[in-house]
């Protein structure tokens, strides 16, 4: 290797170690270089021997579209579209993560940044030492300790045209079934199941939205649709370029006119075992009207007749509100279930109705009947109606930080007839 | 993340009682599981069976239940102490035999000679009636043969994969279990559970709610040679101390007199089933 290409290497790596000699480092990077070793390892390995931190090479500006997820340390011109900070869980303890999304001429793409690098929506930087990483199959550009900002004198990307850039990541083909937060560029085929339209306010301005319901044969999702759509319910539609957001832990599906829709006319869908799931799928995800069919398994604290505060409905205990101290409760009935098919495990809150029809009590009589008592009989008779029976419950799950709660608008107890499954099993195995 | 709430797994007795491994939890609060010979991580479950006997091992003041709760496949072995309120209050109350839904954790036990006993700490027992436990019956079946045909293809490969698996259209739940049961046990025989769930599947369909007897690959009670039993139960009795006698002192004792460990063990069964001596914990037998 001939000495000028050596040059710039050992200038780095001086830089790095500003009170090393000279001769010494060059001497060094030739004994690595000798067994083979690339002069960026090479670099990185003699900066850490003697004590220093190797920050990477850069490698000068970059377009977005370029990024494959493995590139340490670039510079970029990008325009803010959009950031906030959450806390995320990690190894250790809770640390602040920035997300947003940032474009330049050739595309958008998501950023991070551990550091607290919160960018202004709207502004153009000029970022120098950023890095990209592979996330959830597209590439992130991520902000760390040693990334520079700078605005620049003029705005250069001040007629770009966010509108018309491709969404970032690959277009990925997804059933409903596999779509979670996060990803960027979706394309989906679905039955529209409902659609209506809405008028919001988005910095100020009054926007008309469509928001509806869309199923394949995996699952039903809300969307939301940003621009026009001229289909109607009971069309079969292709989407491409959707993106996800979560709402309560429900993935849902944004699209607007960069997206390109079209129906499907020869496509025939059945849209209905999309409703029924297994309790695994619900685990981590909400969704919109599904069906799970498995045992309750318990009936959990709370449940029974219970006093609400009249202030803010939260659930009392023993006629005091946690916020609102001691209050005259206003009586109400719900059960609090956990439901298990055997694949997973949800809770469930069963609303004031069904609890009534499953006592066969509504609840004035409840609290004329129980009000005085410890309600224990009242667990008593939903022990019996519940625990260890198949039940079928209908509604939306929603996801928090404590896991999926399913809030059933119906239940009926699975009293289908099973022999003949039975039989059709064993026959299958070959008799007994 | 989140950790999940550990599902209520669907074993029969047969394949929780077979099992030779668990996953202990290294980090505190998580949790432990069984794995079962399919490649099912048991940290809780949920059964119905009937009820065969119960005993109280403990004081008055302090009640703790040893019970056993029957399946078509064989027996879950139940204990619940003071930590166990509902299930102990339950215990005190049924009065065998009686059909019960069981939701319990697993509870384990290794002794000396390294033989690996898992056994069940219940949450909650409660009456069920027949189609109630039909439809366990069903659906225990209807995961345990998702577990048995993961298997049977993951020990066609020479190469298995998960992701093979999922490509051949197993769940994908059944595919990790597949992979785990032979990373664990090797490519072992598993026709055992094949034959159980069927019997399992026949109980139902002769819908008369009876138990049947183990399936075939276990002794039979008639086998039992009435002079060994009558010679077992005569060391257990020398040996009985306070609490009863240890195990490994009984099998010792039996050693020289050239009753092997297989036979003892098929002569304790007999002799828990018959009552004339019960296991006040893992490990011991007293004679009544």
């Amino acid at each position: 290797m001939d000495e000028d290409s050596l040059a710039p290497v050992v200038q780095e790596i001086k830089g790095a170690l500003p009170e090393m000699d000279e001769e010494k480092l060059r001497e060094e990077l030739n004994k690595y270089i000798m067994y083979g070793i690339n002069l960026r390892e090479a670099r990185n390995a003699i900066i850490r021997k003697f004590g220093g931190r190797p920050s990477p090479a850069s490698m000068g500006s970059m377009e977005l579209k370029d990024l494959k997820g493995d590139e340490n340390n670039f510079d970029v011109i990008v325009r803010c579209l959009g950031c906030s900070e959450r806390m995320q869980r990690t190894q250790n303890g809770e640390r602040a993560l920035v997300v947003g999304l940032m474009a330049d001429r050739t595309m958008i793409r998501r950023f991070s940044s551990w550091e607290g690098h919160i960018l202004e929506k709207g502004r153009t930087y000029i970022i120098r030492g950023a890095s990209a990483r592979p996330f959830r199959g597209e590439v992130e550009v991520n902000l760390g300790p040693y990334s520079t900002f700078e605005e620049p004198e003029e705005d250069v990307l001040g007629d770009l045209d966010v509108a018309k850039l491709p969404r970032y990541g690959p277009l990925i083909q997804v059933k409903l079934k596999d779509i979670h937060h996060g990803m960027g560029n979706v394309e989906i085929i679905g039955k529209i199941l409902g659609k209506e339209h809405k008028t919001i306010t988005t910095d100020n301005t009054p926007k008309r939205i469509i928001d509806g319901m869309i199923a394949d044969e995996t699952k039903r999702l809300r969307f939301t649709c940003w621009s026009e759509l001229p289909y109607d319910v009971g069309d079969v539609i292709r989407v491409k370029g959707a993106y996800i957001k979560d709402w309560r832990g429900i993935p849902q599906i944004n699209f607007d006119e960069r997206a390109e829709i079209n129906r499907l006319d020869d496509v025939e869908m059945d849209v209905e075992g999309s409703r029924r799931l297994y309790a695994e799928d619900l685990q981590f995800a909400g969704a919109t009207d599904v069906e799970v069919r498995g045992v309750i398994i318990e009936i959990r604290e709370g449940s029974g007749l219970i006093f609400r505060c009249p202030v803010c409905n939260r659930a009392m205990s023993s006629g005091s509100c946690a916020i609102h101290s001691e209050q005259e409760g206003v009586p109400d009935l719900r059960v609090k279930v956990v439901i298990d098919d055997g694949t997973g495990s949800l809770f469930a809150v069963l609303n004031t109705e069904i609890t009534e029809e499953l006592l066969c009590m509504a609840v004035p009589e409840c609290v004329r009947k129980f009000g005085s008592t410890d309600g224990r009989e009242l667990i008593e008779q939903l022990d019996k109606r519940l625990l260890g029976r198949t039940f079928i419950l209908r509604g939306n799950v929603i996801k928090d930080d404590f896991g999926s709660t399913m809030l059933p608008g119906n239940i009926v107890q699975d009293d289908s007839p099973y022999m003949d499954e039975v039989k059709n099993i064993l026959e299958s195995m070959g008799g007994s | 993340m989140v950790r999940g709430r550990e599902t209520a797994q669907r074993v029969f007795a047969v394949e929780y009682n077979s099992s030779r491994f668990e996953d202990r939890a290294v980090e505190e609060n998580a949790p432990n599981y069984v794995i079962t010979p399919l490649g099912c991580h048991v940290n809780r479950l949920l059964f119905m069976g009937v009820l065969m006997n119960k005993t109280n091992t403990g004081t008055g003041d302090l009640p703790n239940y040893k019970a056993e709760v029957r399946d078509p496949t064989g027996t879950f072995y139940l204990y619940a102490g003071q930590y166990q309120p509902q299930p102990l209050a339950e215990l005190s109350r049924l009065d065998p035999p009686a059909l019960v839904g069981v939701v319990g954790k697993v509870r384990t036990f290794t002794k000396d000679d390294g033989t690996f006993y898992s056994s069940v700490k219940p949450e909650s027992i409660f009456r069920v009636d027949i189609p109630q436990r039909d439809r366990w019956i069903l659906e225990t079946s209807r995961l345990t043969i998702e577990r048995i045909r993961a298997y049977e293809d993951v020990m066609e490969k020479e190469d298995p994969s998960l992701e093979t698996l999922v490509d051949k259209g197993h769940p994908r739940r059944a595919g990790e279990c597949a992979m785990d049961a032979l990373r664990h046990y090797g490519r072992s025989e598993i026709k055992g559970f094949t034959d159980a769930v069927k019997n399992a599947l026949s109980v139902v369909v002769e819908g008369m709610g009876r138990p049947v007897g183990p399936p075939s690959d276990e002794p039979s009670e008639e086998e039992v040679d009435e002079d060994v039993k009558g010679t077992v139960l005569s060391i257990i009795r020398e040996l009985s101390g306070d609490r009863g006698a240890l195990y490994r002192d009984i099998m010792k004792e039996c050693e020289g007199r050239s009753i092997d460990k297989i036979t003892l063990e098929e002569v304790i069964q007999t002799l828990l089933d018959e009552g004339h001596v019960y296991e006040p914990t893992i490990g011991l037998i007293k004679s009544i």
